[in-house]
């Protein structure tokens, strides 16, 4: 039933993309909060020798690719188990300085544990990051989120009701979210 | 289809879609899935975008814009005025609770009388200006910058530690804080009200943090716990619901708007009954009631199917 498009007059968007909208959804809460520790971690870790960039950019791949994240228990000690996963595989694959990258993994211990949660830590920057994002968006941005999501306005309505193009809307939602995820590349992650 | 894509433009599209899909019911599906299937960072690019949304979109219903409005400017406004103060997520509104919002412009907020008013410096580098009776004690050691509003009010202009939370707590109201200015004064026993000059100030009553409100420049609060009604605080729906009012609205869009919103999804299984026109106001938190009227007026029914609500023809 699911994939008949069902939905009052458009393609039939609703119910094929429910599991993309679930995993972002959890991505949002317990992943993308870590975003920060993870590049600090493999930066100081391994910064020489590897790109961080692209590991968490692979490692957003692979939970893209995942059909569920029912199984997962703790966002974060995925993320950084996945980080260092992909840097392994890196090292490996490795062609130039192999030597060097030899060594890496033959330091690899299993004490090379990564930064457990800090409860305390975690609930000041839940304050900062709330903090520091509304003042990151314009209050456009603003208005047409809560359009949007309280009175239920379609982008043309949206626009409408704000006297800017529907060009101009999406433009200004595409700006908060680049902008979101700067401030969450950036921001310190917590304790080391 | 080469690795030349810089991962910046990845990025750059990927906000544009992730945009797009969000505020458009009627997104160029196809092109879509097309360019994510061009390449594999796309896919992971895609997801981060996507989730930056949510986390954009939460942010800024937690803490809705305060809207200009027909009332006076200088006068408080006590809940519940829909109108007026959308809640923050999740804060509760017992039956009986006093809570007083002040929305607009900084001239509002209470001003300290300077002949009566001394300035302190903490440990931590803040500045307190306290009225005439005011009364403060400070722990300043500790993950937690912690001041205790004895009496009277002061005006805190906080030193920005984003490690070290800035906490005063006005009998059983916390008003906590990284770097900003703002006033606190004692209310009753066990009250705060709160006013912000700068920044942000999150505000609780004790043992109910989760259900703080985020008060900007310009907003001021004042809580009583002791005003609550003996009854146990009954979890309410995080945002003041709207009415949606329909005059000559198919029941396609109307769904559409409802779909919007987020409640229970409404799905049309019969093409004819989506074109149908009804009128009428609904709560936007209740689409059972609206697919129900919406059933009746085009002779259909409503079936409950997978948590979602679907209309068919009879």
């Amino acid at each position: 039933m699911a994939e008949k498009a069902l939905s009052p007059g458009t393609g039939g968007k609703v119910p094929m993309t429910a599991p993309r909208e679930k995993i972002a959804r959890w991505v949002a809460v317990e992943i993308l909060p870590h975003e920060a520790s993870v590049r600090g971690w493999l930066s100081r870790r391994w910064g020489s020798a590897l790109d961080v960039d692209d590991v968490v950019q692979e490692a957003y791949c692979r939970i893209a690719a995942l059909g569920s994240i029912e199984h997962i228990e703790n966002g974060r000690a995925y993320f950084f188990t996945t980080a260092r996963s992909i840097a392994m595989d890196t090292f490996r694959r490795s062609k130039v300085a192999g030597e060097k990258a030899m060594t890496e993994i033959e330091l690899w211990s299993v004490e090379d544990e990564y930064p457990r949660a800090d409860r305390a830590a975690e609930a000041t920057q839940e304050l900062l990051r709330i903090d520091g994002l509304l003042s990151t968006f314009s209050l456009t941005c603003r208005r047409v989120i809560e359009l949007r999501r309280l009175q239920g306005l379609s982008q043309k309505e949206t626009a409408k009701q704000l006297g800017i193009s529907e060009h101009s809307v999406e433009n200004h939602v595409t700006r908060g979210i680049r902008r979101v995820l700067k401030m969450l590349k950036d921001q310190e992650g917590g304790p080391s | 289809m080469t690795g030349l894509e810089t991962q910046d433009r990845i990025d750059e599209q990927a906000a544009v879609w992730a945009a797009r899909n969000a505020l458009d019911d009627m997104a160029a599906a196809d092109a879509f899935e097309a360019w994510l299937a061009a390449d594999r960072r796309h896919q992971g690019a895609y997801l981060r975008a996507q989730a930056a949304y949510y986390v954009l979109e939460e942010a800024v219903l937690a803490s809705p814009v305060p809207t200009p409005s027909n009332d006076d400017d200088n006068v408080p406004v006590t809940v519940p005025s829909r109108r007026r103060w959308p809640p923050a997520a999740g804060m509760a509104v017992a039956a009986g609770l006093a809570l007083t919002i002040v929305v607009g412009a900084p001239g509002l907020l209470d001003r300290l009388s300077p002949s009566a008013s001394r300035a302190l410096t903490l440990a931590d580098g803040s500045s307190v200006t306290l009225e005439a009776d005011g009364k403060i004690a400070s722990a300043m050691v500790g993950r937690v910058r912690s001041v205790t509003l004895e009496h009277g009010a002061a005006t805190f202009h906080v030193a920005k530690d984003p490690r070290r939370p800035f906490i005063v707590r006005s009998g059983q109201v916390y008003a906590e804080a990284t770097g900003t200015v703002y006033l606190v004064r004692r209310v009753g026993a066990s009250g705060g009200a709160v006013s912000v000059s700068e920044g942000s100030v999150r505000v609780w009553a004790e043992g109910a943090r989760h259900k703080a409100v985020i008060l900007h420049a310009g907003n001021a609060l004042t809580l009583d716990p002791a005003k609550f009604a003996a009854a146990a605080v009954r979890a309410e729906p995080a945002r003041a619901p709207t009415e949606f009012w329909f005059d000559n609205t198919s029941i396609g869009e109307a769904a559409q708007r409802f779909n919007r919103v987020g409640g229970k999804q409404i799905i049309i299984a019969d093409r004819p009954i989506g074109g149908v026109v009804i009128m009428g106001g609904f709560r936007s938190d209740r689409p059972e009631q609206f697919a129900r009227a919406a059933a009746t007026i085009a002779g259909a029914r409503v079936v409950e199917h997978a948590g979602t609500l679907v209309i068919e023809k009879k």
